[in-house]
Order: C-alpha cells, then sequence, then structure tokens
C-alpha cells in the first residue's frame, strides 16, 4: 500500500507527460499519504515482536538484541525507505526537467534523509512502546516536546532581520544540517539501546544530541550554503570588467539638508526599522554591466552618542536594460541606464533611536558587484514553446493581445534542492522580455507577475502572468500579428563580474519617520 | 553449578508496589520446582527476572550459573521459555515456524520435534492464526523443547486452558520431564499441576517466598491435628510451629507445620487420655492453611 501511494505521483507524471506540470495538491497529499503510511508500516514493524517485550517470541531464543532489530531497521530502510526514495526520484526524472548528475545524487540523498529523518523520529517511541496506543501517546509527547523545542529556539524562523538576504541561507543551511543531524542521532538512540537494553542510556544520549544539535544549529556558520552550494555564474575572468576604472559619486542633492533617511514603513516581527537610503553615481562601469549592491556594514551615530552598527545582505537583481540597448534594441522607456543606483541601509531599529531622531551621522562600507545581463534562451512568442535547463522550465502558456495591450502567461517549473541552497541552475533568478528585434523594438513587464502555483517535495511550479502595456511610453508600441511573430521571449539571467567595497560616511541628517 | 536457578534477596518494585521482596530460592538441577501463588502473587514478575526479561529493583539471581540480567545468546541454546502471553508468528504454519526456529539452535532434534508433534497431535500444516489456545500452548511448548534445553521456564503455561487440553498437556509434559534429566521451573496457581509434576516447591503470597522446599518434605511435615478436651494445653503441644488455630467447646484445631516422626509418640505422652487425631495433609490444604494463616496475621484495615 506504501508503495501504491508512493508509485502513484510517478504513474500521474508519466501519464500527464513530461512537458506539463506533473505536481498538483492531489500529488502533493498522495505523497503525504505515502510518508504517513511508510510511518506506520515502520511502526508496525518494529512492534512486531518488539526485541524489548518479555512477550515477545525472539526475546527467549538465543539471538542478540542488534541480531533481532537489525533486521527490522534493514527492512525499513531497503523495503520502505529506499523504493519510496528511488519512486520520488524516478518522478522527479520523469518530469523532464534535465539535472545533473551531481543533481540526481543530492535529490536522491536528501530524500533519503527527509524519509529517514521523519521515520527514524517518529519510529523512536517504537522502540520503547509496545503497543500502537502507548506508541501514540509517546508520539504525542514526542510531538509537544519538539514544538516546544523548535519554539524555545525559533526553529527556522530568522530572528535576526540584519541579516538580510544572509537569514534566507542560513535557515537553508540550518534545514540541511537538521536533515543530516536528525536521522544520525535517531539511529545512534537506536544502536545504543540494541547495544545496552537500557533506555536510560539511550534517553541521556538523545538529551545530549538534542542539545548539541540545538548549540551546532545555533553556531552554525552563516556561509554554510553560500561556499557549499553557490551557484551564482561566475563571468569568465578574460570578460571581466576592470574594477579598477570604477569609481561611486554620492549624488549630494539627495544628501542635502534633513531630507534624506526616511523610515522603513514595514516592521519584521512587530519590531519597525529606520531605512536610510542613499544614491550613488557609479563611473566607470563598462556597458553591459550595472552595479548592484550585495552587501553593507555601517554604524549610524546619533546625536546623544549612541552607536548603532547593522549589516545587511541583497539578493542579486537583474537590470537588463543594458543588454538590451548592446543589441541596438531602441530604448522606448523613458529611463537612463546611467541613472544613480540607491545604496539601502534599512536595518536601524525605531526604539534603538529613541526619540534622537536629529543631527545623526552614517559611515560604513558597501559591496557592490558588477553584474551582466544573460540571455538564457530565446523563447518564440508562440502558446506551448518551452524550455528547460537545468532544473527549471519554462513554457509559454497562453498569449494574447490587443493592440495597446499583450497578455502572456508562462509556466515556471523547478526543481530545489535544500542541499543546494533552493532552486537548481546556473543562474538565481530568471527574469523575461519581449523583444522584437526585426523592429528594435522591446517591452518589458508591467506590473509584474502573478498567477497560481504550488510547490511540494522538490518540485514547484508557478503560472507567471505578464501584461506588457506600453501605452505611454516615449515610443509606444502596437501589438499586431506581424510583431507577435516576429516576436521572442528572452529568458534573462545574470552573472557576477566582481566586487568592489565603496566606503560611504554622511554627516548632520535627520532621521524622519 | 549445583543449581539451575538461584536468587539471593531479589526484590522487584513497581512504583509504590512492591511485587517481589528478598526472594531466597533455589532450583537444583534435574529437579522440577514449581513457584506457587495466587494471582498477583508475584511468580511472572520471578519468573520474567529469572529469565532476564526484567531487571530486579534489588537483588540478584542466576541462571545456569550466569547472572539473569547478562544472558548471552549461547546461554539461550540451554533455556527453552513459554509463557502463557507468548507471541507466536501468526501467519506462520506450525511446520514454517517450527523450521524457522529449528536454524536458531545448532542442537534441534529434528526426531525429538517430530515425536512430540505427534504426542501434542498438533496441526503441523494449518496456519497459527487457527491454532486453538491450547494448540498454540503445545506448540510453544514443542518450540522450547525440541532443542533439548538445560533448563525449561515455563509461566502458568496452562492457565485458562479447558480440563482436557489441559489434562493431555499435563500428561504430555510429564511424560516428557520424565524421561530426561531436565530442569523445569514454572509459576503455575493450579495446586495439581504442581502435585504432579513438581518435585520441589516454593509458595509465594504477596511477594514473600512463604515455604520453598521438596513436596515430600512439606507434606511430611504439615499435618492437621485435633485435641479433644485438652484445647488448653496448645502451647506444650505445638509450641511456635501451630497455625490456624481454632479452639470451640473443648476442641483444639489447629495445623503442625514441624511434624516428623517422634512428634506423635511425644504428644501421647504427654497428653495422656486426651483424644489426640492427627492426619497428614495435601498440597491444597497445606496451600490454603498457610494463605489462611497469612490472611489472619496481617493488620487490619
Amino acid at each position: 500500500m506504501t508503495w501504491f501511494l508512493a508509485a502513484l505521483p510517478l504513474a500521474q507524471t508519466l501519464l500527464l507527460g513530461g512537458d506539463r506540470f506533473a505536481s498538483t495538491p492531489t500529488t502533493a497529499l498522495l505523497q503525504f499519504l505515502a510518508v504517513v503510511l511508510l510511518v506506520l508500516s515502520a511502526v508496525r514493524i518494529v512492534q512486531l515482536d518488539p526485541a524489548n517485550d518479555p512477550a515477545a517470541f525472539l526475546a527467549t531464543r538465543p539471538l542478540t538484541f542488534p541480531t533481532v532489530l537489525l533486521p527490522k531497521l534493514a527492512i525499513i530502510s531497503f523495503g520502505l525507505i529506499l523504493p519510496i526514495a528511488a519512486l520520488h526520484v524516478a518522478q522527479i526524472a520523469c518530469l523532464g526537467i534535465p539535472l545533473n548528475a551531481t543533481d540526481y545524487l543530492l535529490l536522491a540523498l536528501e530524500t533519503l534523509l527527509s524519509l529517514c529523518a521523519i521515520t527514524f523520529l517518529a519510529l523512536l517511541p517504537a522502540f520503547f512502546r509496545r503497543n500502537l496506543g502507548d506508541y501514540l501517546v509517546a508520539l504525542v509527547i514526542c510531538g509537544v516536546a519538539i514544538a516546544g523545542v523548535s519554539v524555545f529556539v525559533r526553529w527556522d524562523t530568522p530572528t535576526m532581520p540584519v541579516l538580510g538576504w544572509e537569514s534566507y541561507q542560513l535557515g537553508m543551511s540550518r534545514q540541511a544540517l537538521v536533515l543530516f543531524l536528525c536521522p544520525v542521532v535517531a539511529l545512534g538512540v537506536i544502536f545504543v539501546y540494541a547495544c545496552s537494553r537500557s533506555w536510560r542510556r539511550a534517553g541521556a544520549l538523545f538529551v545530549v544530541a538534542s542539545i548539541v544539535i540545538v548549540l551546532v544549529r545555533a553556531l552554525w556558520p552563516i556561509d554554510f550554503i553560500r561556499h557549499f552550494a553557490d551557484r551564482d555564474q561566475r563571468t569568465p575572468a578574460s570578460e571581466c570588467p576592470d574594477l579598477a576604472q570604477v569609481s561611486a559619486r554620492f549624488e549630494k542633492p539627495r544628501w542635502a539638508g534633513d531630507m534624506i533617511p526616511s523610515f522603513g514603513g514595514i516592521g519584521y516581527n512587530g519590531v519597525l526599522y529606520y531605512n536610510v537610503e542613499a544614491h550613488i553615481k557609479y563611473l566607470g562601469v563598462p556597458t553591459p554591466w550595472y552595479p548592484v549592491q550585495r552587501s553593507f556594514t555601517s554604524t549610524l551615530t546619533l546625536s546623544n552618542g549612541k552607536a548603532l552598527p547593522c549589516r545587511g545582505t541583497m539578493p542579486p537583481s537583474i537590470d537588463w536594460l543594458q543588454l538590451i540597448l548592446q543589441r541596438k534594441i531602441r530604448n522606448m522607456y523613458d529611463t537612463d541606464p546611467h541613472s544613480c543606483t540607491p545604496l539601502q541601509l534599512d536595518q536601524y531599529k525605531v526604539d534603538e533611536v529613541n526619540g534622537a531622531t536629529k543631527n545623526a551621522a552614517v559611515r560604513g562600507n558597501a559591496v557592490v558587484e558588477l553584474r551582466r545581463a544573460i540571455v538564457i534562451h530565446e523563447l518564440s512568442l508562440q502558446e506551448g514553446a518551452t524550455f528547460a535547463q537545468e532544473g527549471r522550465r519554462f513554457t509559454v502558456k497562453k498569449v494574447s493581445y490587443t493592440q495597446e495591450r499583450l497578455q502572456v502567461e508562462i509556466w515556471r517549473e523547478e526543481v530545489s534542492l535544500l542541499f543546494r541552497g533552493g532552486t537548481l541552475g546556473r543562474y538565481d533568478s530568471v527574469d523575461f522580455v519581449l523583444v522584437n528585434e526585426l523592429r528594435h523594438e522591446f517591452v518589458d513587464t508591467n506590473g509584474g507577475s502573478m498567477g497560481g502555483g504550488f510547490a511540494a517535495a522538490n518540485y514547484s511550479y508557478k503560472l507567471e502572468q505578464r501584461d506588457y502595456e506600453p501605452a505611454g511610453r516615449k515610443i509606444p508600441v502596437r501589438f499586431t500579428d506581424d510583431w507577435i511573430r516576429g516576436a521572442r521571449l528572452l529568458l534573462i539571467g545574470s552573472e557576477s563580474g566582481g566586487t568592489l567595497n565603496v566606503p560611504f560616511e554622511f554627516q548632520s541628517f535627520d532621521l524622519v519617520q | 553449578m549445583k543449581h539451575a536457578i538461584e536468587t539471593h534477596h531479589l526484590s522487584r518494585r513497581f512504583r509504590r508496589c512492591e511485587a517481589v521482596h528478598d526472594l531466597d530460592l533455589s532450583v537444583p538441577l534435574g529437579t522440577v520446582y514449581a513457584l506457587l501463588g495466587r494471582n498477583g502473587a508475584g511468580k511472572s514478575t520471578t519468573i520474567k527476572m529469572v529469565a532476564g526479561l526484567l531487571r530486579p529493583s534489588s537483588g540478584s539471581s542466576q541462571t545456569l550459573g550466569t547472572d539473569s540480567q547478562k544472558l548471552r545468546p549461547e546461554d539461550w541454546q540451554n533455556i527453552g521459555y513459554v509463557s502463557e502471553n507468548q507471541k507466536l508468528y501468526d501467519w506462520l504454519t506450525g511446520a514454517e515456524l517450527a523450521a524457522f526456529v529449528a536454524r536458531l539452535y545448532p542442537r534441534w532434534d529434528g526426531d525429538f520435534a517430530a515425536s512430540l508433534v505427534r504426542q501434542l497431535d498438533l496441526p503441523m500444516s494449518r496456519k497459527v492464526a487457527g491454532y486453538s489456545r491450547g494448540q498454540r500452548i503445545k506448540l510453544a511448548l514443542l518450540l522450547a523443547l525440541a532443542f533439548r534445553p538445560r533448563l525449561l521456564i515455563l509461566d502458568e503455561p496452562f492457565s485458562g486452558l479447558d480440563p482436557l487440553v489441559r489434562e493431555e498437556l499435563l500428561a504430555s509434559l510429564l511424560e516428557i520431564t520424565t524421561q530426561s534429566e531436565w530442569s523445569v521451573f514454572f509459576a503455575t496457581n493450579d495446586i495439581e499441576e504442581v502435585e504432579r509434576l513438581a518435585d520441589t516447591t516454593g509458595i509465594l503470597e504477596e511477594g514473600r517466598l512463604r515455604v520453598s522446599e521438596p513436596l515430600e518434605t512439606l507434606q511430611a511435615r504439615f499435618r492437621n491435628v485435633e485435641v479433644h478436651g485438652e484445647a488448653d494445653r496448645l502451647d506444650a503441644l505445638a509450641k511456635s510451629n501451630a497455625i490456624c488455630v481454632q479452639r470451640e467447646n473443648g476442641l483444639l484445631r489447629f495445623v503442625y507445620t514441624a511434624f516428623s516422626s517422634q512428634t506423635e509418640s511425644e504428644w501421647s505422652r504427654e497428653m495422656g487420655g486426651a483424644s489426640l487425631e492427627i492426619a497428614p495433609m495435601s498440597l491444597k490444604e497445606i496451600f490454603v492453611s498457610l494463605a489462611k494463616n497469612h490472611r489472619d496475621n496481617q493488620p487490619s484495615a
């Protein structure tokens, strides 16, 4: 039954074919039920002739405790967990989204560890309880204990907003860590109990290991995933811009008087923050490169002498405008590609300022990355056009237009791995630009993307609805059949060409709410 | 090693309830020892501690010369264990289960197993799920006997069986145990089982061992005594060895626990013309009198 449930998502994928989104809430429900059945089956196997039950058949036979226990663990591991993991990997493989061999290995490992973590943690009470009723009571107690610990250590909740983008990476990294450690600890506890037949020793190991996990998790290095699974595309050194030629100039008019810093507006976990913002003009940045702020460290000094340090990181962003201009396509928008870039320092707590809003100063250093947009692929603007590459697939689902407005629906399917820090592929994010090179015209999205989606078990899909409505632009585009036929949907990513440090210091300004 | 089982100050406490208290018993090799007691007397707890299935709160026990809590697989090669609620694999046939168990014991005696099957009249081709309770016990006995253990531990194996099946099983077990020089340690609340099977019996009352000795000596030293006309002379007669004492209308009744061949002549001399009736007691009468004496001596609630 467990295998059957686990095989249904694969069957569903095969029936739907690889060119359609294959994960639905039904698939997720089937996968969830398969895991529930897996756990119940495993509990049944462990409780079948429980080795610590005096009424058990094998307890009074010439067998060691591990000899009785290990076959059960082997049956659970190789008879339940391994086939279910294999079915899941097969389902992902049948989606038709290309993954490289390493990703398949990581996917298999992650799936196995996830199932092991769930199963062996859920199984622990079964080793000490002889019937299903006792087990369920023990499971509820364990669940309450885990929930209590989770609340206590704020499991997977980024409690440090100053970390910004890093907090996401830290969360991923911690999940990967917990995923690895939990089955190890659970198996260790089972092993100790198997060898010593002492639940006190096993319990002591569980407590000590739990404390170690909490400590390791708390002290886990932020950069783990970034170093372990950094997939940001690097430009070959020969193509990188000369960073020595790049300089930054702060736009004085923006910093004159008391108008610069503003209140961040949106709080985090009920805490409000000041959003300090400056504008920088970068000089010497060659086409098609553009600067993007990735991190900063700064100290806000208040008039009362109080110094508030903070730091933050941001994800890379895509600015494809220079790429389009490089392709000799007219700039149809009222946009200056060399305009100022905002420098954002947005993590100062309002209550820390405590009314000392006048005559503040800020000093620090920003790490700015030069990036360039890359055309990953060009899709014809036809329904059904599709492109798949390294963990992603894009499919044009629907194209509808009038002369003034074009609407495109795109399915974005992605395979994600915790061990790779999220979605796969060489580019952190992918954007869309619509061009008609014959007409030297392009349109960007108006109003961003919207639409439904779903994510479960390493796979996600999202319907992105892009509205292109260029009316009112510098050179309005008219969508006609000819325009559509000559149009291409560019899938654009970005890559890094190196980073430079931009020190900054601003004196005498007022924080304004 | 003179004893198959030896316990020293063995005690087990379940929270506030002391199931077994300071138990000292020994089962000589080659004897059948019956642990007799009412429900809740602590028999199963004792058996489980002796078999290493339950840790004692204090004290120790040795089974075939090894600490019961440290019995190794090679020790279990010599120990057969059957309990009333022992689980069997329902989805196997009797033959499959026997074949499975046979592989665990190098000394498994196929011929002996086959003779046991015949003797116990077991339907080996049928799945265990279809076995009656009596057949399950028989199968458990077969699986505990066919490797010819040196010690057989039985935890109330016949309880709840209908009289016919119980009779069959008792007869079979008696035949088997008399054939071989096996030590048997079994718990029961059925006195008839003890009388038929046991060489030695221990009577357990509320976790305390009241009596532990061979049946012959036990029955030899217990007597029902009735004295007519000299009811005041109990002290002179029984000293401290009288229990269940009753006096009514000049009649003295008691159970004497230290009877010997000289006792009767000594009493006759001392009592002169008084009428003295001394009757041997069955094990059941001994058990009941001990239980009654224990109850009477309990502090009232």
